[in-house]
């Protein structure tokens, strides 16, 4: 079954060029996502495998976002894509259970590589 | 050896009274002729020769002619295949034996001894029934069989000294019937004596047997690997049951209701099982000599043997004893070259064991031999059985021996291992030590502070003396503490349970180093030193140690860059002016001089304002004071923006928004100032950079011949502006002349000290001194007041006056101001001369205003204007006359 992803991100370019980057895997992408209470909305709908989380963002922040996406599916790989802004945020995030974490501005390589990570962790 | 010996000894006594059976050619024609032998108290006659046979014919035992002709027939033999008038008789039958014996009456009393007959017969002597085994019969259903030798008292002779036995014989059970073994005659004590000998011997074997076989398979049991132990031990316990199911057939004696066929199937088995089992042991001790398909090939022909044995009538079963006796044969050959080739590859104990089997295999031989009727010998397998054991207790006494040897070897080995390993451990705990010696040295020369954290998040024991002294603490509340703690002592809860989550991700294989290093939250930590209760800046670097894939610890240096923060600051303040400076570079080159002058003149006011207002000694309420200099700011901001001075408005912005956000509180403390005076005094500076710069650039321009103005140029130019901007917003007119007032004049060291004094000056006479043009007018004065700045050169000495012809002081007013401030007693000051009443007004401070929030009265007059001159080394002159005029004189040396 193709995995699904849910991309989340303020900015509309971020978006495309995450879902860009995402052209070479066989991944599904569900859903995109413009803030935190739109992404919960989509997350409960779609329930998607792997999601690309925005920390800053408008109403609510990634950080909550993330907390509530791990409600409703805990086994969700959260992969933050984010500029260190606040490094304790960040911090808090991978506590939370995100899986990994990119730095923004990012890089297609960058993005592969966390992407490749997060596959290699579902093989058991 | 010696045990060996001894044991053997006591065999050969056990035995050596079994059997001593003459052999003699008494028996002929059915007659036994005994007339001639005197018989020995335990000496035996055998019964063996040709008896008469009548087949299927239960003879009558009183002496009733026959029936049928009779054969005579081999006793000690069998009747299958015996020449019955020309035809072979079969296996399975029924007939009767009948023997004659001759003169027995001197011996009596005589026995018999009946031996094993196939498979039940029931025996007359004269007519008596004296003997019975298992129940005779004409057809299969009504036979019973059992086979079991006893002795039986022999009736005393008839008066012909003659004894006739008949002997009643059926077999549908065994392979062949008859009379198998020996009958024999002798003495009743002898035979029995041999008999419970014989039974003695055969428990004494069993025992003996039983326990060695035991004895193995518990060795077995504590050491699995040797399986010969289980082989030997199986083996023990088959041939332990083999005195008591064969022979004598204690078994059978023993328990009288025990079925033939049980114990009939027991020694077949004691004897088809021995074989594989032997090859087993074989095979298991030498494995290189008794090879995998000999041993296959037992099995093989051996395993349904048992089989059959255990699961087939008797009749079928004994038919395989042929074929197994050849077979066994075979394989002791086989085994016997085996055991030869290992003599000869001189494998461990087989000498001993050859010995042992060459006793088994004699014995065994002689039994296989005897049964075939090929030789008459009592059953010896148990004999060589024993001898087969003892070898084995040998062996296994060497192997002992050997063990023994070996374990003194290896004890005596380990004591010397151990010794060695002492050695060792006393060398690798030196070469530690000067490790470690070397490591401390390592460690203590180094500037930074380093130690490693566990992957539980713990610091390690290995710490660099430095980084106590960075982070002020003793070395045992460091060593072996959780890392988080440590940073929750130096600086508070947040950034430690930062470090903790940080430390999480650094130990995380699946985390990069670049996004562990980006996330570091302790790469800038400001920290108050416990004990020196100074503020520091500690950065902490972490380097990960991995093996494998695994990270096993974090490498982590600390150090102080408190200094290299302040350099940076320091910098960056460097920079972020010279961008200013750069900034007001392109203003001064886009706007025009006068346009600058103008925005400078402008602002001043509301600069004063803004002073004034965050001042302490104002006697405005702190809302009305944050509302004044929110209007100033807000001024300045529109000024500069309208003059294109970026950086200014930028600053002033800033500040506004500081004073906008006070405003929008409900209530407002003094605390709330602090912020405002720390923006101001941002602005502040931002300004003088701004004028300072203002006068370079216009110096520069100058002196390069682009440009005529100098900064005192600048003052004549702006001067006129404020002094008309001023009047506007007082409601007052005047004018202002320079007389002789130059840049030629003035050294530039006193530029901006007359500069200021001068604006002062000015200031406090429109404020203070000039008149309303009504009031003017009334005291016969012209409307416009007129303000004079002139500078003159006398004896070395620099004098540049300002002059007003305005009200001059009030010095009634300044006698009660400084009555109020209680600067001096009423009657004191009603004493003063006017003159010293004036010098009230350089008290800071001081001020007579009457209209707060104007233009000049603020307290920061007169007094600042001689602070200033003072400053450049030169003194401040006052003369004046009521309501006639004001001049302040400032005293400068020229040189």
């Amino acid at each position: 079954m193709v995995l699904k992803v849910l991309i989340v991100d303020d900015s509309q370019i971020m978006r495309d060029v995450i879902q860009k980057f995402l052209n070479g895997f066989d991944l599904e992408i569900a859903g995109t996502a413009r803030d935190g209470e739109e992404a919960i909305k989509l997350f409960r709908e779609i329930q998607p495998d792997i999601v690309t989380l925005d920390i800053t963002m408008p109403r609510i922040d990634g950080l909550a976002a993330l907390k509530e996406m791990k409600k409703i599916k805990p086994e969700a790989q959260v992969m933050i894509v984010s500029a260190i802004n606040d490094k304790s945020v960040v911090l808090k995030a991978l506590d939370a259970g995100a899986a990994l974490f990119v730095n923004k501005p990012v890089s297609a390589e960058a993005v592969q590589t966390a992407i490749g990570k997060l596959l290699a962790q579902r093989q058991p | 050896m010696k045990r060996f010996r001894f044991a053997a000894a006591a065999l050969l006594i056990l035995t050596s009274t079994a059997g001593d059976a003459r052999s003699a050619d008494t028996v002929k024609d059915g007659i036994a002729e005994l007339s001639q032998i005197k018989l020995e108290d335990n000496s035996e006659i055998s019964l063996d020769g040709d008896w008469k046979f009548y087949w299927n014919e239960f003879i009558s035992p009183e002496g009733a002619p026959p029936l049928t002709k009779p054969i005579l027939l081999k006793v000690r033999g069998t009747w299958k295949a015996a020449d019955y008038f020309g035809h072979p008789l079969p296996a399975t039958g029924w007939g009767s034996y009948s023997l004659l014996l001759n003169s027995t009456t001197s011996q009596a009393p005589l026995a018999l001894r009946i031996p094993n007959i196939g498979t039940a017969y029931t025996l007359f002597a004269n007519g008596k029934k004296i003997a019975s085994m298992g129940m005779v019969a004409k057809t299969a259903e009504d036979s019973v069989p059992r086979t079991q030798p006893i002795v039986v008292h022999l009736p005393v002779a008839d008066a012909k000294g003659l004894v006739h036995l008949v002997m009643h014989v059926s077999n549908f059970e065994d392979r062949h019937g008859g009379i198998w073994q020996t009958i024999k005659l002798g003495r009743p004590e002898s035979l029995l004596g041999n008999f419970y000998q014989g039974f003695m011997i055969a428990t004494f074997l069993c025992g003996a047997i039983l326990l060695i076989g035991l004895h193995h398979i518990f060795l077995y049991a504590r050491r699995r690997s040797e399986r010969s132990n289980l082989a030997f031990g199986l083996l023990c316990l088959l041939f332990a049951l083999r005195p008591l199911a064969e022979g004598n057939r204690f078994l059978l004696v023993m328990f009288s209701d025990f079925p033939w066929i049980w114990n009939s199937r027991i020694a077949y088995l004691t004897f088809y099982g021995a074989v594989p089992l032997s090859a087993w042991f074989l095979r298991l001790v030498f494995p290189r000599q008794f090879h995998r398909i000999a041993f296959r090939a037992v099995l093989l022909m051996m395993l349904p043997a048992c089989l059959a044995v255990l699961i087939l009538p008797a009749r079928w079963y004994s038919e395989t004893l042929n074929g197994v006796q050849l077979f066994s044969l075979a394989m002791i050959v086989y085994s016997a070259i085996a055991i030869v080739r290992a003599i000869i590859a001189h494998e461990r104990g087989a000498k001993t064991l050859a010995a042992g089997l060459l006793m088994l295999f004699a014995g065994a031989t002689i039994d296989i031999l005897t049964v075939a009727n090929l030789l008459n010998l009592p059953e010896l397998a148990p004999l060589g059985l024993i001898g087969f054991i003892m070898s084995q207790s040998v062996l296994l006494s060497l192997r002992q021996e050997d063990a023994y040897e070996k374990l003194e070897n290896l004890a005596q080995e380990n004591t010397a291992l151990i010794s060695s390993m002492e050695m060792k451990i006393l060398e690798r705990t030196a070469m530690i030590a000067e490790l470690s010696a070397e490591g401390d040295a390592v460690l203590g020369a180094l500037t930074e502070g380093v130690f490693l954290i566990n992957r539980e998040q713990i610091i390690g024991n290995k710490i660099s003396p430095k980084i106590l002294e960075l982070l002020e603490v003793e070395h045992e509340d460091l060593i072996q503490r959780s890392f988080a703690e440590i940073i929750l002592q130096i600086t508070g809860e947040a950034l430690s349970e930062d470090a903790r989550l940080f430390l999480k991700v650094l130990f995380n294989p699946d985390m990069d180093d670049a996004t562990v290093e980006q996330l570091n939250p302790l790469s800038h930590v400001t920290m108050r030193g416990l004990r020196s209760q100074r503020t520091k800046i500690l950065q902490f670097n972490f380097t990960r140690q991995r093996k494998g894939e695994r990270i096993m610890a974090a490498f982590v240096s600390c150090r102080d860059i408190t200094a290299d923060e302040k350099k940076r600051a320091e910098i960056e303040e460097r920079e972020s002016r010279a961008q200013n400076q750069l900034e007001i570079v392109r203003t001064l080159f886009s706007v025009s001089p006068e346009a600058l002058q103008a925005f400078y003149g402008s602002i001043e006011t509301e600069l004063e304002d803004i002073i004034h207002a965050l001042s302490p000694d104002t006697d405005l309420q702190l809302r009305d004071r944050i509302e004044q200099a929110y209007r100033a700011a807000h001024t300045i901001k529109g000024s500069a923006q309208l003059f294109k001075v970026n950086f200014i408005a930028t600053q002033a912005h800033a500040f506004e928004d500081k004073l906008q956000n006070l405003l929008k509180q409900d209530v407002l403390e003094n605390i709330d100032l602090l912020g405002v005076n720390i923006a101001h005094t941002e602005l502040q500076r931002a300004l003088e950079e701004f004028e300072e710069m203002i006068l370079k650039i216009l110096n520069f321009q100058k002196n390069a011949g682009t440009m005529h103005l100098n900064s005192i140029d600048i003052l004549r130019d702006a001067l006129p502006r404020m002094v008309a901007e001023s009047c506007q917003k007082l409601g007052k007119q005047a004018e202002i002349h320079f007389i002789d007032f130059s840049a030629q004049l003035i050294p530039l060291r006193y530029t901006a000290a007359i500069r200021d004094g001068l604006v002062q000056c000015v200031r406090n006479a429109l404020a203070h001194s000039i008149e309303e043009p009504q009031t003017r007018l009334l005291r016969g004065k012209p409307a416009i007041a007129r303000i004079e700045v002139s500078a003159h050169e006398k004896e070395n000495m620099l004098f540049i006056k300002i002059h007003d012809d305005g009200n001059s002081f009030d010095i009634g007013q300044i006698r009660r101001v400084a009555e109020e401030r209680g600067l001096a007693t009423r009657d004191e000051l009603l004493r003063m001369p006017d003159h010293e009443i004036i010098t009230f007004i350089f008290e800071t401070g001081f001020s007579t205003a009457a209209m707060a929030g104007a233009l000049a009265g603020r307290g920061a007059g007169v007094d600042i204007i001689a602070r200033k001159i003072r400053q450049i080394g030169g003194k401040l002159r006052i003369r004046w006359a009521k309501e006639q005029f004001t001049e302040f004189t400032f005293v400068l040396p020229k040189k």
